[in-house]
């Protein structure tokens, strides 16, 4: 007789579990059933929580592609307000002055410009680098901020932009769409058919919702492309690249090419981010893009522990969602709204001060205790192995 | 554009210059200490300045310097508090990380501020200042003017930046801070007191700072984003001198105000200059760092592989 040991073969649930993409597709399950709740009337689901978690999502996402700049390829950027913006306004712009333009128009050309951009910065990023990197693109962002603020016919100046319509879903209630440009009979025959009207037609409150649900596709998606990319090729190229240039480049690996990319990734998320964030908010002021965002953005992935979407995913939740979700409707924080941010505050000091690593680590440290404790009662149990 | 009109811009920077020269000695004296960017120093100069206007509308008795002392004593207290409490014990963590903690900080003292100081903040009160007038002289038969309070600012900086860079070039406490700044273990294992020395440096960079907010504020409604810009300049100011030397970011601090008064001259830029003073500053001050990378005074870093 062979003395083999033959493992237990695994289900195929705890196989499921151990892909990497099941804590995506968890959240995502998490998000939706939210909104499913809500839209069975769970009195607990409030619309603002709802609109809350949405801004999270969307922030996620420019967090995803600050991971990839941060995490992976260890260049800072604080220019990520100006980039976001960019992309809002570009959507607001264009959703509200040129009607005729399709919806994945208007993404698209919120992301070339993004392209642009991280073309441009990249180029900046290979002159110079580390913290003076996050102090010129600081600057970059502040010459953003100002064409918000004044450049009054593409933004609305400070009055703030907005759409009065949600994209795709209530396409049929703007006589002037691209569909309508195209052929005003086809337009009106469709707009006619139940099944599309349910669709392209809906009110404003099912327009949200649908919003909503597509945002969480949206997310879960880039969570899984990130986290490919980051597995890939590329994503080692440039942890090489972040730990040691010198030794990268000796191994043939392109500092213009890799730093390019990852900063191409983080502006065309940023600016994808943008886009979502006036599709589903209507609305766009430019003091949501000052440097404070730049900065909540960073803390947001260094509180998830820089490589880790899911951490990305939490940290946003923490820096971005404890108001609107959770904190708004007791009415001590609502009135004193400076104690939660004072907690936000201190939350992030003590995260980057004890655990460096992120929530990761945090998260770690729970598992190894649980362990731990496991393990002693088994001793206390079964008594000691012989 | 006339010799005069150039001349006067110059003359109208020189308040400008005095401010930012103070803040941005505060950051790069953090920066080489403690390999931190502060991005709280413009919040700790703006709590100084609150307490130096509370304290003057409180005790009106009390003459302004003494209270601008007590606005600029708060100041050192809380930078010396930061830096024991934080940044200290955050030695290990990457400069990413602290620049998070500052953030923190920074989250924290906006929104404790307006609590602490609620009657400043609520009606929208003026703080006390030196003098409301206007000084006007005669120089090569052209009329100048600049104010007192700007005139008096820029003398306050000069004054104390002189002394700062005096005793960095002949006390035992600048002698420290170089050490310190060139390596901080090396200087730890000679016997420096890198405790005692990256402390005072947090507390002194607060102190002077608030001598800066305290002229940016004077005589004008207070708020928290008081230091807003001079936050943000004060950091290109540091890049673009160069972060290496202490006396290189000034030159930074003196550019930044020129390029910023000259790009709000109606006279060149058009009737619209207010309005886009700010970003043709930062476009300016960009294109200037893009061509010197190292900082204008700074020297080629050259690594080592």
């Amino acid at each position: 007789m062979q003395n083999t040991f033959h493992a237990k073969p695994e289900s195929a649930i705890r196989r499921a579990l151990k892909h990497p993409f099941a804590g995506f597709i968890f959240i995502g399950i998490l998000l939706l059933s939210l909104q499913v709740l809500s839209i069975m009337g769970a009195g607990f689901v409030k619309s603002s929580m709802l609109n809350g978690f949405a801004s999270v999502m969307v922030y996620s996402i420019v967090g995803y592609g600050f991971t990839f700049l941060l995490g992976y390829a260890g260049l800072a950027s604080l220019g990520t307000a100006g980039f976001v913006g960019l992309g809002a306004y570009i959507a607001g712009y264009l959703i509200r002055e040129q009607p005729q333009v399709p919806y994945l128009g208007v993404i698209l050309a919120a992301v070339l410009v993004s392209v642009v951009l991280g073309v441009a910065v990249g180029f900046i990023s290979l002159r110079i680098e580390g913290i003076f990197l996050a102090i010129v693109t600081l600057g970059l962002s502040e010459i953003f901020y100002q064409i918000f603020n004044n450049w009054l016919g593409f933004t609305n100046g400070s009055m703030g932009s907005s759409i009065s319509k949600y994209p795709i879903f209530q396409l049929f209630q703007n006589p002037d769409s691209w569909l309508a440009a195209i052929d005003r009979d086809l337009f009106s025959k469709l707009a006619q058919v139940p099944f599309l009207q349910a669709i392209f037609d809906m009110k404003t409150i099912d327009a949200r919702r649908s919003f909503y649900i597509l945002l969480v596709l949206i997310t879960v998606g880039l969570m899984m492309l990130t986290y490919n990319l980051g597995k890939s090729s590329t994503g080692r190229a440039m942890l090489a690249m972040k730990n040691s240039s010198s030794a990268a480049q000796a191994m043939g690996i392109s500092l213009l090419k890799y730093r390019l990319l990852a900063f191409l990734m983080s502006t065309i998320f940023a600016g994808f981010a943008g886009a979502m964030f006036m599709s589903y908010f209507k609305f766009s002021t430019p003091t949501n893009y000052t440097i404070i965002f730049s900065l909540n953005i960073l803390a947001a992935v260094l509180i998830g522990g820089s490589k880790n979407l899911i951490g990305t995913f939490l940290g946003c939740l923490i820096v971005f969602g404890l108001t609107p979700i959770f904190l708004q409707d007791i009415p001590f924080f609502r009135d004193n709204s400076w104690v939660i941010n004072i907690t936000i505050g201190s939350i992030i000091i003590l995260i980057v001060m004890f655990y460096p690593g992120g929530l990761v680590q945090l998260g770690q440290r729970f598992k190894q205790a649980f362990r731990q404790l496991a393990a002693k009662r088994r001793l206390y149990v079964y008594g000691e192995e012989d | 554009m006339t010799i005069q009109d150039i001349l006067q811009t110059i003359l109208n920077s020189l308040p400008m210059i005095g401010r930012y020269a103070l803040v941005t000695m505060g950051i790069v004296l953090i920066f080489r200490t403690t390999a931190t960017t502060n991005f709280a120093q413009g919040l700790i100069a703006t709590v100084g300045t609150f307490a130096v206007t509370w304290a003057a509308l409180e005790w009106t008795a009390l003459p302004l310097w003494v209270c601008l002392l007590l606005g600029m004593v708060v100041a050192f207290v809380i930078g010396m508090l930061v830096d024991v409490a934080l940044i200290r014990r955050a030695r290990h963590i990457t400069p990413s990380g602290k620049q998070m903690i500052t953030m923190g900080v920074m989250m924290i003292l906006v929104n404790v501020t307006p609590v602490i100081f609620n009657s400043l903040v609520i009606y929208n009160t003026q703080g006390r200042s030196f003098s409301q007038g206007i000084h006007q002289f005669v120089f090569l038969g052209m009329n100048f003017n600049i104010t007192e309070m700007g005139l008096l600012g820029f003398i306050m900086a000069a004054v104390l930046l002189s002394a700062t860079f005096a005793a960095l070039k002949y006390t035992k406490w600048g002698l420290g801070v170089r050490a310190t700044a060139a390596n901080e273990t090396v200087a730890q294992m000679l016997g420096v007191n890198t405790r005692v020395i990256t402390a005072f440096s947090w507390a002194l960079a607060g102190a002077l700072a608030t001598v800066g907010g305290f002229f940016t504020g004077a005589g004008a409604p207070l708020s928290v984003t008081l230091m807003g810009n001079a936050q943000v300049f004060g950091f290109l100011a540091c890049v673009l001198g160069g972060f290496g030397s202490f006396p290189a970011p000034i030159l930074g601090a003196v550019i930044i105000p020129l390029v910023y008064n000259f790009a709000g001259n109606t006279s060149i830029m058009g009737p619209n200059a207010g309005m886009w003073q700010n970003a043709v500053t930062f476009l300016v001050v960009l294109l200037l760092i893009l061509i010197f990378p190292n900082g204008i005074l700074g020297k080629k870093y050259i690594r080592k592989v």
